[in-house]
């Protein structure tokens, strides 16, 4: 993870950087995605990592104490375009909030010539042992730290697993990430997605609950021929929150099968819980950066929190995470929105939202000094 | 500019006390003691060297464990910098549904880490495993991550493995 800052510094002897499920944003990335901050999956990470002998960056509190995009969190981003260096880097569509987004954006400016990308359909601990992605590894090192003349100067830049169902998976390699691809516009209407690109005249609207699990608003498209989407994708919607002065938007894109039910897809590292992509966004943090946003790809500031009055209706541009699924006719894909997470909030790991609390909390009926 | 300062704490970083490495909570597993100690490891093809001292530019040490092949005088280094314990702190057992054939990895494999036994001993690579600034028994008042400051001690940490004779 700190491979990164290391290697814009360039020392002599770094050969080579094996970028196996890495961050490069973690604002973004990791402890406030789209906004909205993730403290128990960060105090989870701060019992792993904040021992030792004097005082650790407490980054259990950092989303808390520094809630907005400033220098400190721009400190730990690098200028990943100073890394010229042979690289390979892989991550997985599963890593959701963690290593998947910061992986792929990286490797996309690093300026070396040679410069590769994976990115499984699997599990972030299985990929790294099964013997297939040692054998990657060891080929990689083997080229550029032994200068063995091996496959490794035939891999194509990117390769890819198109999800077509948990266990269905198709490789497929290309000479960029993402691959060439049709931006295809879809409007939200009454009935569903919609390709139509003429305007109703009608001003509509649909309403859900924010606080509420199982409240959300669904928009289905339903798919007529086979369909691959890769790539970046990104929501566009016109909010007005009531009773609230924000609001948390939590977005996924779910494939659908023929029976109706959802195709789920490995989330994090351990659990079948994961929608062919998940957007977040808090809405007071949706001023973008309008040098770094593209219509597929947006780009939030975090400089500052624009509130919301009852009367507002506010235009929100939602990042929807890298994705690769594959469609047949018959099958829908289902966009929808809702105020809470679409995962597991009773595992630490699993869990992305604002909670203000996790887990146990222990009251002890004698007095105890806190230990330092 | 207060010399005495990281860049980190300056621009505002929140700190918390560090945990003892020897009474860290379970199911995280406490460092053994600081001690040197070099072995070779079960099948005698790997050399190992607990504890080894690295010197920072400012005259910090940082902690690494070296793994180094033993049939072979010099080899490339692999350099392992995270603050997840280099004695393995994190156990197997922590996170369910891994997906990982622990059967297949030697017990030296540590969380997020290959396996050094075919790496270092068939595969003829040497891992330097570090416990980053503030971690662990590694000196420095403080830790952090992702910050400058680690990059310019990876950048140590490689200089310092290029020049060993190994």
């Amino acid at each position: 993870m700190s491979a990164y800052q290391t290697a814009v510094l360039k020392p002599p002897h770094l050969s080579a950087l094996l970028l196996w499920e890495g961050i490069s944003d973690i604002y973004r990335e990791v402890n406030t995605t789209g906004g909205i901050p993730n403290v128990a999956f960060q105090s989870m990470w701060m019992n792993m990592t904040g021992n030792g002998l004097g005082e650790s960056e407490d980054h259990a509190v950092a989303c808390l104490e520094h809630p907005l995009y400033d220098s400190w969190w721009q400190s730990k981003v690098v200028d990943w375009s100073q890394i010229t260096i042979p690289a390979f880097s892989v991550t997985g569509w599963s890593s959701l909030g963690l290593h998947l987004r910061g992986t792929i954006e990286a490797w996309k400016q690093f300026s070396s010539s040679r410069k590769y990308i994976f990115i499984h359909a699997g599990r972030e601990w299985s990929e790294y042992y099964k013997d297939e992605n040692v054998r990657k590894q060891k080929l990689f090192w083997d080229r550029f730290l032994k200068d063995d003349t091996n496959e490794v100067d035939n891999w194509p830049v990117a390769t890819y697993d198109i999800r077509v169902t948990l266990d269905n998976v198709h490789r497929h390699s290309e000479d960029r990430f993402p691959p060439k691809a049709k931006i295809t516009p879809f409007r939200l209407t009454a009935t569903g997605l919609s390709t139509d690109e003429r305007h109703s005249s009608e001003p509509a609207y649909q309403s859900y609950i924010s606080h509420s699990p199982g409240s959300s608003v669904k928009f289905d498209y339903r798919i007529d021929q086979t369909t691959e989407i890769t790539g970046y994708a990104s929501v566009k919607l016109f909010v007005q929150s009531l009773q609230y002065p924000d609001a948390d938007i939590y977005v996924a894109l779910q494939k659908i099968g023929k029976d109706g039910k959802e195709i789920k897809f490995w989330h994090s590292s351990q659990q079948v819980e994961a929608s062919a992509s998940f957007g977040w966004l808090r809405a007071s943090h949706r001023e973008l950066d309008p040098q770094k946003s593209l219509p597929e790809r947006p780009y939030h500031l975090h400089r500052r929190r624009q509130w919301l009055r009852p009367a507002d209706i506010v235009e929100l541009q939602i990042e929807l995470w890298p994705s690769s699924t594959g469609w047949s006719a018959g099958e829908v894909l289902r966009l929808v929105v809702q105020g809470v997470p679409f995962t597991g909030q009773q595992n630490i790991t699993q869990v992305k939202g604002p909670t203000h609390g996790f887990g146990e909390a222990a009251k002890s009926f004698t007095s105890r000094q806190s230990g330092l | 500019m207060d010399n005495n300062k990281s860049t980190t704490r300056l621009l505002g970083a929140p700190y918390r006390h560090s945990i003892h490495p020897q009474a860290v909570e379970p199911p995280l597993l406490p460092a053994p003691d600081l001690r040197f100690e070099q072995s070779i490891l079960e099948g005698g093809e790997v050399i190992f060297e607990k504890d080894t001292p690295v010197p920072m530019r400012d005259g910090i040490i940082l902690y690494a464990d070296v793994y180094r092949p033993a049939s072979v005088p010099k080899s490339p280094s692999i350099v392992f910098f995270a603050p997840f314990g280099k004695h393995g702190a994190v156990p197997r057992e922590k996170f369910p549904n891994m997906g990982v054939d622990f059967t297949r990895l030697s017990k030296y494999t540590k969380f997020e880490l290959p396996d050094p036994i075919p790496w270092c001993g068939d595969y003829g690579y040497s891992f330097v495993v570090v416990d980053p600034r503030g971690t662990w028994w590694s000196e420095g008042s403080e830790a952090t991550y992702l910050s400058p400051e680690e990059g310019r001690d990876g950048y140590d940490v490689v200089e310092w493995a290029a020049a060993r004779e190994w």
